[in-house]
């Protein structure tokens, strides 16, 4: 067995060996090689990206680990603005002959790009910033040996394989690094170091004799902590739960189909936030740029400060400052300062998510720091960043949203998900569903899944509960753009209610 | 990277190896792209990456390690990819065994699959811009906005292993969309089309096709969410049947009753009808139009290979593992789909339809419950009313809860075939899809987007 002093020698090995990425001379020194060159050029504006990605998985199945994955990608990526176009190229050679073509390469396509474009792209103003920022975390999970992440998620299997009626349980333990170096014609040059861990499985429980089979995933959300958001979360006692309820599940009664008090779980509720107000309230979106793609939206500009979105108790906040929030940094693409700013206030919507270069495109709309690639192959365009439901000054619970329910659900966990191109209408199922009956939970429902208008269903809100119950929820995995980049965002909340909910029935007979 | 380039580095790096079995996948792109908006160039780049995947087993223990190899200076590429091994050598004394270890798979035959076309690999800049420009003057004259992408990839790939396999394939394709809105955001269409020969690909006709998708979608009217006869465009097929279906062909999942080829008591529907007769779909990497790469999971080949033979299931997807225990063959694997069509026209479909709804795209399809396949997700750019064998109106857009499972049993009739792309994800499975009308679509509610 490795020790961790070995395991950390050889991790040192890796990181020497990485060429020019490792080392900061050795990024200043390519930066100020591209940076030249585009300038001679004749670049109006130009950065450079250098960055390194780690990622890690373990990955297990019964009894089993099925495989150990480590991956690393290092490259840098140019970017130039010439005659109001864009233009960027990317490579992991670093020989000084191919830095120069790169940018050659860039300012090709910015001069191509330039006779075709209609209006010239115009930056909003920005400071130069020299900084360097480590996102909080305590444990480096890079320095945890693999056997050890193994030995967990076997214990959590066996937990729920120990479950009578349990027939399948996969789980599985990641974790990331990005050692970013962004460094700009305005005389930027900021280093950033951010790590985040996910964990999580999924238990299923099988009927042979009916041909009927359902599952119960962890509930857990990936966060930018370290291996200590790990070790504090109960996985294997999860495990066990899941496995009694993924049993419970195949007996369960189907939902009657009908509107339904919603009484929505955090670890449910995050990802109706992040498809239903994270992505309608991106200025890009709503200026036509993801039409071909991830769609349009239904927030326009001319309903800025004027269109209910949701009840009072709706107030979403941007955040990219938050601690622990899978898309929080210092800095953005763009070098520009992280900003926390409300979207929704009291119900009505009233500002965007944007970048440095959206600025102005609406009047009355400022830059807000969403600048993000998720490569340094991938070209930098506006990303989503952590949109939570403030509690505001709530002093509820969840018990107390819950006893105010005559006929009503509670839904925790992350099901299936689906949602229009503008944003209206979606669908959402969940991981566990509870019967509320006269303001107590009964029984435990399946095939489950609601169905509303997204402006209908936050007017429908009529409770959050207090800061005391508030989690952040979240993914790795939020696909934007073409080609198509992958952001990882979180969204926090505490128990919310809401009344007179479609609720529709998935099942087999429906 | 030429075969030889990759044959000599893998050999070289593999000489290095300290355990008996390492296997190594090594990956060159190089990836043009111009995405537009509003009528205008938006971001677009080129970029430049090699890659390797290294596996190694000490013993029945595996680790798999990939990362940046600079593969355009084989020194560095050599360096690079022998400490991927040595890393991999280390992460694996680490891991516990493998129970599903199977040994390494010896030298393999692959069929040449010619899959590569040097114009569109290696497309200027101002070519893409010239092409861009060309769709963009089409929508301004039929009074549209557009939004699309242009891109073209060029990608050589290798696998090499310690028991003397070794395979090569390289590819090129470029792969072009658009979407058209009305300028009062009440109309929307959209077309995508794609070739390993970009000089197959028409950017004018293109543009159209979606300008005038956009016009006839204006002011979609209400219907009551139900189940219709229902005509699905190949772009629509690709979305809900190419992109679904072959992710849940797996054989364990079957055999362990968590998958629709599941049947009561243990077994799977291997053998049985379960679609219309005239449903044939198979993986056929040497077709002409949507060529593929014929190196499968741990470098078994990919050969043509029936799914779906007149409405029988022919295969599930063994993997060696699961072929191992149950004495059969592992695969078939796949690379692209074919879904054989008829060769009566979208148009003739329409007029032999006496009522039902016409769609043109789907998106953001997610599995609801995999047991029945159900999907839910919705129509976009373009839901129209055909009455009496024509289209009548556009309608708003719809979301459905629908199964491929039960569509292909559902078949009404089969139109022509043409390379789809797939919509939301999945884009570089390349497939050749028909138009299908089926009996029943299951619409549940509607949507307020254009």
């Amino acid at each position: 067995m490795l020790t961790r002093r070995d395991f950390l020698a050889a991790s040192a090995a890796v990181s020497a060996s990485a060429l020019l990425a490792a080392e900061r001379s050795d990024r200043d020194k390519l930066a100020e090689l591209a940076l030249s060159a585009a300038k001679k050029a004749g670049a109006d504006y130009a950065d450079v990206r250098i960055s390194r990605y780690d990622n890690q998985g373990v990955f297990t199945r019964e009894r089993q680990v099925q495989n150990i994955v480590s991956s690393s990608s290092y490259g840098y990526g140019v970017r130039v603005l010439k005659n109001g176009a864009w233009g960027f190229s990317a490579s992991n050679d670093f020989r000084e002959e191919t830095v120069r073509r790169i940018v050659a390469q860039a300012i090709d396509i910015a001069e191509a790009n330039a006779k075709i474009q209609s209006s010239p792209v115009r930056l909003a103003p920005l400071k130069a910033y020299t900084a360097k920022w480590k996102s909080a975390y305590e444990i480096d999970p890079f320095t945890i040996p693999v056997e050890r992440k193994a030995d967990l998620l076997i214990e959590a299997n066996e937990a729920a394989l120990g479950v009578k009626g349990v027939s399948f349980v996969s789980s599985a333990l990641q974790a990331v690094r990005e050692d970013r170096y962004f460094a700009s014609s305005l005389g930027s040059r900021i280093e950033q170091d951010i790590v985040r861990s996910n964990g999580g499985f999924s238990v299923t429980a099988v009927d042979r004799a009916k041909g009927d089979a359902q599952s119960r995933d962890s509930l857990m959300s990936p966060v930018q902590r370290g291996w200590e958001a790990i070790e504090e979360y109960p996985l294997v006692e999860e495990a066990r739960q899941a496995g009694e309820e993924a049993v419970e599940k195949l007996k369960a009664p189907s939902v009657e189909p009908g509107a339904y008090d919603l009484l929505l779980h955090p670890t449910h509720l995050w990802l109706t936030i992040h498809e239903s107000c994270g992505h309608p309230t991106e200025l890009d979106r709503a200026l036509g740029y993801e039409a071909n793609y991830a769609g349009t939206s239904f927030l326009t500009p001319d309903k800025l400060g004027k269109f209910r979105y949701g009840s009072k108790w709706v107030n979403m906040v941007a955040d990219r400052t938050q601690p622990h929030g899978l898309a929080t940094v210092a800095y953005d693409d763009d070098g520009a300062p992280a900003e926390r700013w409300p979207l929704i206030k009291e119900g009505v919507f009233v500002d965007y998510q944007t970048t440095r270069e959206q600025a102005g495109l609406v009047e009355g709309v400022g830059p807000h720091a969403c600048s993000h690639a998720d490569s340094w192959s991938s070209v930098v365009f506006q990303r989503m960043p952590n949109v939570s439901l403030d509690p505001m000054d709530s002093k509820l619970t969840e018990d107390e949203l819950m006893a105010d329910i005559k006929n009503g659900i509670l839904i925790l966990g992350r099901g299936s998900f689906s949602i229009d191109q503008q944003r209206y209408n979606f669908q959402f199922g969940g991981q566990l569903f509870w019967e509320i009956k006269n303001g107590k939970k009964t029984r435990m429902l399946r095939d489950v899944a609601y169905q509303s208008r997204t402006p209908e269903f936050w007017n429908a809100c009529d409770g959050v509960a207090s800061r005391k119950e508030y989690l952040l929820g979240g993914s790795f995995n939020d696909g934007k753009g073409e080609p198509p980049q992958s952001n990882a965002v979180s969204h926090g909340c505490s128990p919310t209610r809401f009344r007179g909910i479609n609720v529709i029935n998935t099942g087999r007979d429906a | 990277m030429t075969r030889e380039e990759a044959l000599e580095l893998t050999e070289k790096a593999l000489e290095a190896a300290k355990v008996p079995e390492v296997e190594i996948r090594l990956a060159s792109r190089k990836h043009g792209f111009l995405r537009f908006a509003r009528n205008a160039p938006t971001t677009s780049g080129l970029t430049e990456a090699g890659g390797a995947t290294v596996t190694a087993w000490k013993g029945k223990r595996k680790a798999t390690v990939a990362g940046s190899v600079d593969l355009a200076n084989p020194e560095n590429a050599l360096a690079e990819m022998r400490r991927l091994i040595g890393e991999a050598e280390t992460s694996a004394a680490l891991s516990p065994e493998d129970r599903e270890y199977m040994p390494l798979l010896g030298p393999q035959e692959y069929a040449p699959i010619d899959a590569w076309d040097a114009d569109t690999a290696e497309m200027s800049a101002a070519r893409r811009a010239g092409a861009v420009a060309d769709a963009i003057g089409v929508a301004k004259q039929k009074k549209v906005i557009a939004a699309g992408f242009f891109e073209n990839v060029g990608e050589e790939e290798a696998l090499a292993n310690s028991a003397g396999l070794f395979g090569y394939h390289r590819g090129s394709v470029a792969t072009f969309s658009l979407t058209a809105r009305t300028p009062d955001d009440r109309g929307s269409g959209y077309t995508a089309v794609s070739s390993h020969r970009v000089g197959g690909l028409d950017f004018k006709e293109t543009a159209a096709i979606a300008s005038k998708k956009a016009v006839d979608s204006r002011g979609g009217r209400d219907i009551d969410p139900a189940a219709y006869p229902t005509i699905l465009e190949p772009q629509a097929v690709a979305d809900i049947i190419g992109n679904t279906l072959p992710r849940v062909l797996g054989a364990r999942p079957a055999d362990e009753g968590r998958s629709v080829f599941a049947a009561p008591e243990g077994k799977t529907r291997l053998g049985e009808r379960i679609f219309d007769p005239r449903v044939n779909i198979y993986a056929d990497p040497g077709h002409a139009l949507i060529p593929s790469s014929p190196i499968g999971p741990e470098g078994y080949p990919i050969r043509k290979a029936d799914f779906v033979r007149e409405g029988v299931l022919k295969n599930l997807i063994y993997s060696r593992y699961w072929a191992d225990k149950h004495e059969t063959k592992p695969g078939p694997f796949l690379s692209n789909l074919v879904f054989d069509g008829s060769s009566t026209p979208l148009a003739k479909l329409i007029a032999e339809t006496e009522r039902g709804v016409l769609v043109t795209r789907l998106w953001y399809i997610r599995s609801v419950d995999p047991q029945q396949a159900l999907f839910t997700g919705l129509t976009r750019d373009g839901l129209f009313w055909i009455e009496d064998g024509k289209i009548r109106h556009p309608l708003k857009n719809l979301r459905f809860n629908e199964s491929p499972y039960r569509l292909l049993q559902q078949v009404e009739a089969l139109g022509q075939t043409q390379p789809v792309v797939a919509g939301e994800r999945y884009q570089d499975f390349r497939m050749l899809l028909p138009a299908l009308k089926v009996r029943q679509f299951r619409f549940t509610s509607v949507s307020d987007a254009v």
